[in-house]
């Protein structure tokens, strides 16, 4: 596996910690012992399998939140310093729709479009079948459609 | 969802870069890889022909267990020296076909590749011996153990002497003498009895010692080769 791969699973299990967690110090401290437990398991016999590594970080982020820890707002709900331009306005607009959003229907809009995980991998990763997850995925969709008032498309 | 909303997403949900990403994936040790795994890996790369004289030899004993008169074993004794000289030959596969130097760069030393492909061959021969042990010792009634020293001797023979050729200066520069090994081992197992080798007259016990012997000194041929791959190579 090449350095830039590695570099990629990073930063998708970062934004990941980052989306539990809102504070990038931490986030960035699970992710890092994201890799070391998922080499550590056993599991990494042929390379790094992404769904093994997003378990790992969720139950990481669940201990750190449970330690209370959680620093104030970052990232998807920080609209600050957003210049008055057009698309920066329409950024606030998407930034806000989403703060309205359930919390399972961001992390799963942040895996699928963001993180560009496959339904196969969020399937597992949730535990549940592909239709399932197509589902989910819809009222995702439609629940962000409703909030931010845009043409989806 | 179109690309423009999208992007806007990814956007939205843009975070600070890590700080840390370069310098830990830097001391990042990439993950292990277990000893099966690696085995069945380096089985892939053994050549067909490896495994087809490793099934050859079952062909007569399974002969030999239903219909094929005469002695089965001969046979067998015959045909398994073949199948070691040509898994002798894999292990100086590398060096024929110039890879060493690529798969020196790799992240598994040449000695735990070549370590991998001969348990994989071995394995199988193994099984191919002790198969055929049973199968002949149900037609002809002799115990199994005698069965399995009677044809793993004449294989064994084979692989010690192939392997000890293969580590002479000679034996590294001519690939197919360990193979001269294996056909002179055949011969004196299908033939020995003519020119008035007896060796099916052997009580058991001298066959299960000879067995335990070649076995032992092959074991300590397999240690040399492994111990020296990098420097052949």
């Amino acid at each position: 596996m090449g350095s830039t791969d590695l570099e990629q699973i990073y930063d998708r299990i970062y934004r990941y910690a980052c989306f539990r967690l809102r504070d990038s110090h931490l986030a960035e401290d699970v992710t890092q012992e994201t890799f070391l437990r998922y080499l550590n398991s056993g599991k990494a016999g042929g390379g790094y399998e992404i769904r093994y590594m997003y378990a790992i970080a969720r139950n990481l982020c669940a201990d750190v939140s449970r330690r209370g820890r959680r620093a104030p707002l970052q990232g998807v709900l920080n609209a600050a310093g957003a210049d008055a331009t057009e698309a920066a306005l329409d950024g606030i607009a998407v930034r806000a729709a989403l703060g309205e959003m359930a919390e399972a229907d961001r992390e799963l809009l942040l895996l699928r479009y963001v993180n560009g995980e496959s339904i196969g991998t969020l399937s597992a990763l949730y535990g549940c079948s592909r239709f399932a997850i197509y589902r989910r995925l819809k009222r995702a969709r439609a629940a962000f459609r409703r909030l931010w008032g845009g043409d989806e498309g | 969802m179109n690309r423009a909303l999208r992007a806007q997403i990814r956007a939205a949900f843009s975070y600070p870069e890590p700080t840390r990403k370069r310098a830990f994936l830097r001391k990042l040790r990439p993950p292990g890889v277990g000893m099966i795994e690696m085995v069945l890996t380096q089985a892939a790369y053994i050549r067909g022909r490896v495994w087809v004289a490793a099934g050859a030899a079952l062909i007569p004993a399974l002969l030999g267990a239903f219909r094929l008169p005469g002695n089965a074993a001969r046979l067998m004794g015959a045909l398994l020296p073949f199948s070691a000289g040509i898994a002798v030959l894999e292990t100086r596969r590398s060096r024929d076909y110039s890879m060493a130097e690529l798969e020196r760069a790799t992240r598994f030393s040449l000695r735990s590749v070549v370590f991998a492909r001969m348990l994989a061959i071995g394995a199988v021969d193994l099984g191919v011996i002790l198969l055929s042990a049973a199968a002949l010792s149900a037609r002809s009634g002799l115990p199994v153990p005698r069965t399995t020293a009677e044809i793993s001797a004449p294989f064994l023979a084979a692989a010690w002497a192939g392997l000890y050729i293969e580590r002479t200066p000679l034996g590294r520069r001519h690939g197919h003498l360990s193979m001269a090994a294996s056909a002179l081992i055949s011969a004196l197992a299908l033939g020995g009895e003519d020119v008035g080798l007896s060796l099916s007259a052997l009580p058991s016990g001298a066959w299960m010692a000879a067995s335990g012997a070649l076995a032992v000194l092959t074991a300590r041929e397999v240690c040399i080769t492994l111990s020296r791959t990098e420097e052949w190579a």
